[in-house]
């Protein structure tokens, strides 16, 4: 019986779409509306079967345990973030359209890929949409962006396909199921170079420095998918190789991985609080997130996968908030720290969007962000790491101290000279940043065991 | 019956109507929200008083076994009687002090006021802990944009960062018990307490203690309170002294003395010593002090130094007295910081040096100055007296040299009394001769303090009946 998964959906929307293009090119219409709203409708059909059918078992492609809650969020953070690009400017190139979609459909296949082959290929997927969605979205430093973008990425997959080669030359196979049980030297540097290629991904240090001008060039809402969606399938393919295709539960390993997790942590967060770009200051936390998400990884146990799929869960809904609510003020050409003053007269819906997506980074309660934190000490302190909470606990005042410094300056009352620019397609993008808010609020309820 | 959920609740109503009210344009001033909510969560309360609280829970997510669960702990009841009067008692002065966005004002002072009642009800550590960071983001919001102009931005950013430290390490505490015991429920915590091995429990004695000696604030970590409270709008002070210190207290008797008896016991010496350190310490710097709000500030140190030394006694009378002196201490620093601030509005600066011969221009001011001021250092009759009193019994009883911390109700008599009467006493100076005497609404709520004040001292049978030593 074939069933229905979003990821059948998804293709058949790429095909669509370019066939709907030709269509509007044939019939002379003008508009590219129409496929605007076909692009949302695919994404929304995708979510509701992901939430009805759960994912695709074939031959490369296998679910495992929480892949169905993965892609669920996945698919949830793009209709949103596809809303806000669509409320944007009426119209936009129906590249986008299709990138868009590509690239989703990528960030799906990567978190129930069973195979190294596929894992990659889903990989790339992502890649190459998102070069294409940094040039194309106009904003002035795009061809920057997007040659550092590509430069980058293409460095990390070179290393990841040699990693790739050396495991097989270890085992014989490239099906997760079989590496799984093997333990042979070439292999092991195998692994060594898999875990830089996807360190570039995920923005793990010392492999993080695109990702502050890629975000700083691109636009908002690009910037929002690129440090959430793309990330997951990056920290999710992690999880992937390292807790179901190569099992290890070797000690130096382990240290290996916290190591590194705690570099990225304290370097990104030292590094947020001297720049003067909001922006960067974005960038930066959210690679400081992505280290606090690796630390459960590096665990090596299911307690640490478990807290790790739920910290990705929550630092991909409140990086989209702060991105999406940015994008905002970026529109009002609020750039720099001190700038933020006009922040709460330029939109009251996006300042406190970012307010709660800061508050949600920054691990302090009702928020969501606060569970994902709490599950990382959880597991940190079942294995007896008490030094490296408190290590953590300095950091996170550290990234408290510039979170917050973010609105310090804002006035809430005086207008002087604030000149207040109509926001495009307001409605909409209020209504997306209050339904983000209200996820960060609720989202504890969504733990997925 | 009253349900405790229904206390909570009242607040988050008022916080949902000023958000509605707001977007209605406010065709409803949201001061009288603010009151409405007030009211109601006071009647409650007291009507609970009289016919009981019954308990609530309700469970968010069982895998993590985080749930709001309200459940009366032995000692809550004399804090909840703060957490819930002096917040309306200070909303007289957020009515005459705040001007701008005041509809943000009040969610925050609601939502304080909510979380603070939240604190001393919850029995889930997840929920209390959510209720003590909610009550600090929205203490750094009211003292980031609604304080002092010149030093707002330092002093708030000085208080999350010091406080928020003490909250990550209960978080360590919280999840170090959770760990070992498997629930975060106090009560079963309580009866597995002997499962968590003792260096474990240690480590756990010493994160709390981090947040209580931040909290409180006791000596090393002391120096964020000043500058908070001198920032701070008299509304927030009030709240700051009266309540949020109470929560240091509140935490060092319930996770360190009734929690973890052994560990405590072990370390009493060094904590009274620390105690008294404090005690001394914050007698001095208060002596140095010509701002007056700084010096109620520095006296506040020293009495939740005397607190330190009753509850590390480890001796029922101590505890007792110990408790006793939060509550009573909460009404008389409130009155305290909203005399402060009516004086920086009446006549523009709080420099004591700058002040004089205020007597002539505005006696109704003198009296109750003179009335809380008396108040604060002991004198039988009035509130303070019964808590000190205890408090040094059972000091004394376990080490005696703490009574060297006399010597700073010494002091403090000493610069209490100097400051009234250069404030009130001496030959009027010229810039003050068209000061005005304080309205009725002052007044009224002075004396809504003093009733307390005097009741309590009167009868302390009220308190110490309350609340037994017990989780």
């Amino acid at each position: 019986m074939i069933q229905i998964n979003s990821e059948y959906v998804m293709i058949g929307g790429v095909l669509l779409i370019i066939l709907a293009d030709l269509l509007r090119v044939m019939l002379r219409v003008d508009s590219r509306r129409i496929i605007h709203y076909i692009t949302l409708l695919v994404l929304i059909i995708a979510f509701i079967t992901e939430v009805m059918f759960g994912n695709m078992d074939v031959s490369f492609f296998s679910s495992m345990q929480y892949s169905g809650f993965i892609n669920g969020f996945i698919l949830f953070l793009s209709i949103a973030i596809y809303l806000f690009l669509m409320s944007d400017s009426g119209e936009h190139s129906v590249f986008i359209d299709f990138l868009f979609l590509f690239a989703t459909l990528g960030a799906l296949l990567v978190v129930i890929s069973s195979n190294f082959i596929s894992l990659i290929i889903a990989i790339e997927m992502i890649s190459i949409a998102s070069y294409g969605l940094v040039f194309f979205h106009k904003t002035d430093r795009q061809l920057e962006g997007a040659m550092k973008y590509v430069s980058i990425s293409f460095l990390s997959i070179i290393i990841v396909i040699f990693g790739t080669s050396m495991i097989y030359g270890g085992s014989g196979s490239l099906s997760f199921s079989i590496t799984s049980t093997q333990n042979y030297l070439p292999f092991i540097a195998g692994v060594g170079l898999v875990l830089a290629g996807l360190s570039f991904k995920s923005t793990i240090v010392p492999f993080h420095m695109w990702a502050p001008d890629v975000y700083e060039a691109s636009d908002g809402t690009i910037t929002a998918f690129l440090s959430s969606v793309s990330k997951t399938a990056g920290l999710v393919a992690m999880i992937r190789v390292f807790f179901f295709a190569l099992p290890f539960s070797s000690n130096f390993v382990m240290v290996m991985f916290v190591t590194l997790a705690i570099a990225t942590i304290f370097f990104a967060s030292f590094m947020a609080i001297v720049q003067d770009k909001i922006k960067r200051i974005l960038a930066y936390s959210s690679i400081a997130q992505a280290g606090f998400a690796f630390i459960g990884i590096a665990m090596l146990n299911l307690l640490g996968v478990h807290s790790a799929i739920f910290y990705v869960f929550t630092f991909a809904v409140a990086d989209v908030l702060v991105f999406l609510a940015y994008k905002v003020f970026e529109d009002n050409k609020i750039v720099y720290k001190k700038d933020s003053k006009r922040m709460f007269l330029t939109s009251k819906v996006a300042t406190i969007g970012l307010f709660v997506g800061l508050l949600s980074l920054a691990g302090l309660p009702p928020t969501v962000g606060f569970f994902g934190k709490l599950l990382i000490f959880q597991t940190l302190l079942t294995h007896g790491y008490v030094y490296i909470v408190v290590a953590l606990f300095a950091i996170i005042l550290f990234s408290t101290f510039y979170y917050f410094g973010l609105i310090m300056e804002m006035e809430l009352s005086k207008v002087n000279g604030i000149v207040r620019k109509p926001i495009p397609g307001r409605r909409i993008k209020e209504a997306v940043i209050i339904v983000l808010v209200l996820t960060l609020f609720i989202g504890v309820a969504f733990v997925p065991f | 019956m009253i349900n405790l959920l229904s206390l909570v609740i009242v607040p988050i109503l008022g916080v949902i109507a000023l958000a509605v009210d707001s977007a209605a344009s406010n065709r409803v001033r949201p001061e009288y929200i603010a009151l409405i909510v007030f009211l109601v969560t006071a009647a409650l309360f007291f009507s609970g008083i009289l016919s009981g609280f019954s308990e609530s829970s309700i469970t968010i997510v069982s895998s993590i076994d985080f749930a709001f669960t309200f459940h009366l702990s032995g000692i809550s009841t004399p804090f909840l009687l703060l957490a819930i009067v002096l917040p309306a008692l200070g909303f007289w002065s957020a009515f005459r002090e705040i001007n701008g966005g005041k509809t943000l004002f009040y969610m925050f002072y609601l939502l304080s006021y909510t979380s603070l009642i939240g604190v001393f009800i919850s029995s889930n550590l997840l929920s209390f802990f959510v209720f003590w960071e909610v009550v600090l983001i929205s203490f750094f919001f009211i003292i980031a944009f609604w304080g002092e102009e010149e030093t707002r931005r330092r002093a708030s950013m000085k208080f999350l960062i010091f406080t928020q430290f003490g909250s990550l390490t209960l978080l360590g505490a919280f999840i170090l018990m959770y760990i070992y015991t498997g629930s975060f429920n106090i009560g079963v915590i309580s009866a597995a307490v002997s499962d968590i091995p003792t260096y474990i429990s240690e480590i756990i004695f010493a994160f709390v203690l981090i947040a209580a000696v931040i909290k409180m604030p006791i000596f090393p970590l002391h120096s964020w309170l000043p500058d908070a409270h001198v920032s701070a709008p008299t509304a927030g002070s009030v709240l700051l002294a009266g309540v949020l210190l109470k929560m240091g207290g509140y935490i060092l008797l319930l996770f360190g003395s009734l929690l973890l008896p052994s560990v405590v016991k072990s370390l009493q010496v060094p904590l009274i010593i620390l105690g008294v350190a404090t005690v001394i310490y914050s007698t001095l710097a208060a002596s140095a002090q010509v701002d007056f709000k700084r010096m109620i500030a520095y006296s506040s140190i020293f009495y939740m130094g005397l607190v330190f030394i009753g509850i590390s006694s480890m001796y029922s009378i101590g505890e007792t007295g110990s408790i006793f002196l939060m509550v009573s201490h909460g009404f008389i620093v409130g009155m305290l910081f909203v005399l402060a601030g009516i004086l920086k509005e009446k006549t523009g600066t709080r420099d004591i040096t700058k002040l004089g011969g205020l007597m002539t221009r505005m006696p109704m001011y003198a009296f109750f100055l003179v009335f809380a001021v008396v108040a604060t250092l002991g004198v039988p009759g009035l509130s303070n007296f019964v808590g000190e009193l205890l408090i040094f019994i059972g000091a004394y009883a376990v080490y005696p040299l703490s009574l060297i911390s006399l010597v700073g109700v010494l002091i403090a008599t000493n610069y209490y009394l100097s400051a009234v009467k250069r404030i009130l006493f001496t030959s009027l100076n010229k810039t003050l001769s068209k000061v005005r005497d304080i309205s009725y609404g002052d007044a009224i709520q002075l004396s809504l303090f003093s009733v307390f004040i005097i009741t309590i001292g009167l009868i302390p049978s009220i308190i110490t009946n309350s609340f037994s030593l017990s989780i």
